[in-house]
């Protein structure tokens, strides 16, 4: 049975400390399954050089830019909102759900990053409810991260 | 062709379709990097939704140098599940939008991601900050 929604109802993510060693993981991934498609064949650098010297992974690298530490990707952050609702909605995430964010400030390192979204506003039309979320993300100092909305139409 | 300068993009700009295939393996193993789910149905596994996310980033350093630009937002609209042995093809990708605000240019570029069969099952912006002569002069 399907749950019903009314406006200031809650959704919580699980909390997550991402690691440096994530988020190396992370890159060289990206490196080996991406770089082939994105760069042209013969330039592509060596993965290991171009994780080692990124900001995603080198804390002393993105100190050098203001930052307290390793940056954690926004795109994983977006990551983690589309799991949230994921998890709470089924497989209709994935088919029809709508997720805008806006990065407000950098997540890094062993941040406790915590992932809520409310409902905004509950819309009963042709025998279905289309909800709008607002969407936040903050780190264990309660610093916003990222802000957002999400929207789904439920059967 | 070269990478687009974002300082010398225009609104309307285009660029080609790309197109690579994402096996069971590789989805498996995003999902276990990044620590997210992949969503299941009865008789499928399907891409993360959050590989999709991570795949257009990634494209959009092959249209443009990204050096020095920061992802200042992300707008995903989903349309349908990615079979994790299909291939991806990345399609109607241009630049929307250009502003600028407090000497940074804001650009926002669109993509569309189809399945083998053409059909389209995510929609995306992304928007990118960046330091440029011609936000400093506005």
């Amino acid at each position: 049975m399907s749950r019903s929604w009314t406006v200031g109802d809650r959704i919580d993510y699980k909390e997550i400390a991402v690691t440096r060693e994530q988020l190396v993981q992370e890159q060289l991934f990206g490196w080996e399954v991406m770089a082939p498609v994105v760069f042209e064949p013969g330039v592509c650098p060596s993965f290991e050089v171009m994780v080692a010297n990124s900001i995603h992974t080198n804390s002393e690298i993105a100190r050098r830019y203001g930052l307290r530490d390793a940056v954690i990707p926004g795109v994983r952050l977006f990551s983690y909102i589309s799991d949230m609702f994921l998890c709470e909605l089924g497989v209709v995430w994935a088919e029809e759900g709508i997720l805008s964010v806006k990065f407000v400030s950098p997540a890094v390192s062993e941040d406790v990053l915590s992932t809520s979204a409310t409902v905004k506003e509950v819309v009963s039309e042709a025998g279905t409810i289309r909800l709008t979320f607002d969407v936040i993300m903050v780190n264990q100092l309660n610093e916003q991260l990222v802000q957002g909305t999400a929207q789904i139409t439920l059967p | 062709m070269g990478k687009l300068n974002l300082s010398e993009a225009k609104i309307g700009d285009t660029f080609p379709p790309v197109s690579y295939i994402v096996t069971s393996e590789i989805a498996k193993r995003y999902a276990e990097v990044n620590g997210v789910s992949q969503p299941v149905s009865a008789s499928s596994t399907y891409v993360s939704p959050g590989m999709l996310a991570h795949d257009i980033v990634w494209i959009a350093s092959k249209y443009f140098d990204i050096t020095g630009v920061l992802l200042a937002g992300l707008e995903l609209e989903f349309e349908g599940l990615m079979s994790d042995s299909g291939t991806v093809n990345v399609c109607e990708s241009k630049i929307e939008d250009i502003s600028f605000h407090g000497g940074d240019q804001y650009t926002i570029a669109s993509f569309v991601i189809t399945n083998e069969d053409g059909k389209a099952i995510c929609r995306s912006k992304i928007t990118c900050v960046s330091k440029t002569a011609k936000a400093k002069e506005v």
